[in-house]
């Protein structure tokens, strides 16, 4: 009886193979307690998908789930969202660079020529005074504040938005 | 006034900051997510926590959300898993003779109202009615099936159990189903008599 009913809910789903269906399809054609049995089913498959009712949730349900997502985004999304992934990348490549640079200059100012002996008074190192003096600092001055700019830019921009939502 | 525009596009829109979409997404399956939450809780001050607790994880996790499958299913998934997690830590909390007696209480209360409005109950009526006194996983199987639309592959994935089990599952279902809603059709009638 139940394989029966296993069979033709197959068939009512779409589920079962060609085969399966057209040996169906003949035993509906054929057999009377088959036939009856498949419209019993259809009938209340079809009362299953048209007749089954969806409960109505609060009037304010909607309301509840935004103001629990805008605490949530008040209180932790924009922590989230301010940490900029490419900025903390500019700011590890930079020391990165850093790193590589002074690797650099630190051995090619040894004398490898010295072998196995201490040569601490051949070592040269930059001479960082002009480096840090005119141009240099200039350059160095005016990025920071194109930084600085574009970053207060930001802030400001973010706050206006935030205060919006 | 609900969006016309798909679940993908509020969805899209929604990580673009634009909070009023994830609104009408909300709007657009909060029915089938709060019936779905009170197959689980039975009753209606529960459903709304857990259903309201479903969207707010959905919106936590919207980034994850890699638009392979439905919305839909996606969202389904977290239904179900949330509302077993209810259910589980319900009976944590109350025995097992409770939950009977929950259950009884629930029928009793349906088979009262059905005697005071018995003529002008429609079929649909006890159909509701026996989907209500069918357990979880019995109910959310036939409502993923018929009011979800979804496949037999996506409640399968809502799941988290093979296509198999769930057409073993389903058939099961819609058999205890049909017992129900018999033997409820029955008592009206006697009732009647």
């Amino acid at each position: 009886m139940s394989s029966i009913e296993e069979k033709l809910w197959e068939y009512i789903d779409g589920t079962c193979t060609p085969a399966e269906r057209e040996a169906i399809d003949q035993l509906i054609t054929c057999d009377e307690h088959y036939r009856h049995k498949y419209q019993e089913l259809l009938a209340f498959n079809q009362e299953m998908a048209t007749d089954m009712e969806l409960d109505e949730p609060p009037m304010a349900f909607t309301y509840h789930v935004m103001e629990t997502v805008r605490t949530e985004y008040a209180t932790q999304h924009p922590l989230k969202t301010r940490v900029n992934k490419s900025l903390i990348g500019v700011i590890g490549g930079f020391f990165i660079v850093s790193i590589i640079a002074m690797l650099v200059l630190v051995l090619a100012s040894l004398d490898w020529s010295a072998g196995g002996q201490f040569a601490s008074n051949s070592t040269h190192l930059p001479d960082f005074k002009n480096l840090i003096g005119g141009t240099t600092l200039k350059i160095f001055l005016f990025f920071d504040t194109i930084l600085l700019l574009y970053l207060a830019d930001r802030l400001l921009h973010n706050g206006i938005l935030h205060k919006q939502a | 006034m609900q969006s016309k525009l798909s679940d993908i596009e509020l969805i899209i829109k929604t990580m673009a900051g634009d909070q009023s979409a994830y609104a009408d997404l909300v709007k657009r399956h909060q029915r089938f997510v709060f019936t779905l939450a009170l197959r689980f809780t039975k009753n209606r001050e529960d459903a709304e926590e857990v259903a309201q607790d479903c969207f707010v994880k959905a919106y936590r996790s919207l980034g994850s959300f890699k638009q392979q499958s439905r919305f839909s299913t996606w969202l389904y998934t977290i239904v179900y898993t949330t509302a077993m997690t209810s259910l589980r830590k319900k009976r944590l909390d109350t025995t097992s003779i409770d939950d009977e007696s929950t259950h009884v209480q629930v029928e009793n209360t349906s088979l009262g109202d059905d005697a005071n409005n018995a003529e002008n109950q429609s079929r649909s009526f006890y159909l509701n009615q026996a989907i209500g006194q069918l357990s979880a996983d019995d109910a959310t199987i036939i409502m993923l099936f018929y009011k979800g639309e979804q496949s037999i592959e996506e409640v399968s994935q809502t799941l988290g159990i093979e296509a198999n089990s769930v057409k073993v599952k389903l058939f099961r279902a819609r058999q205890r189903l049909k017992e129900k809603l018999e033997r409820n059709l029955k008592h009206e009638v006697k009732e009647l008599i």
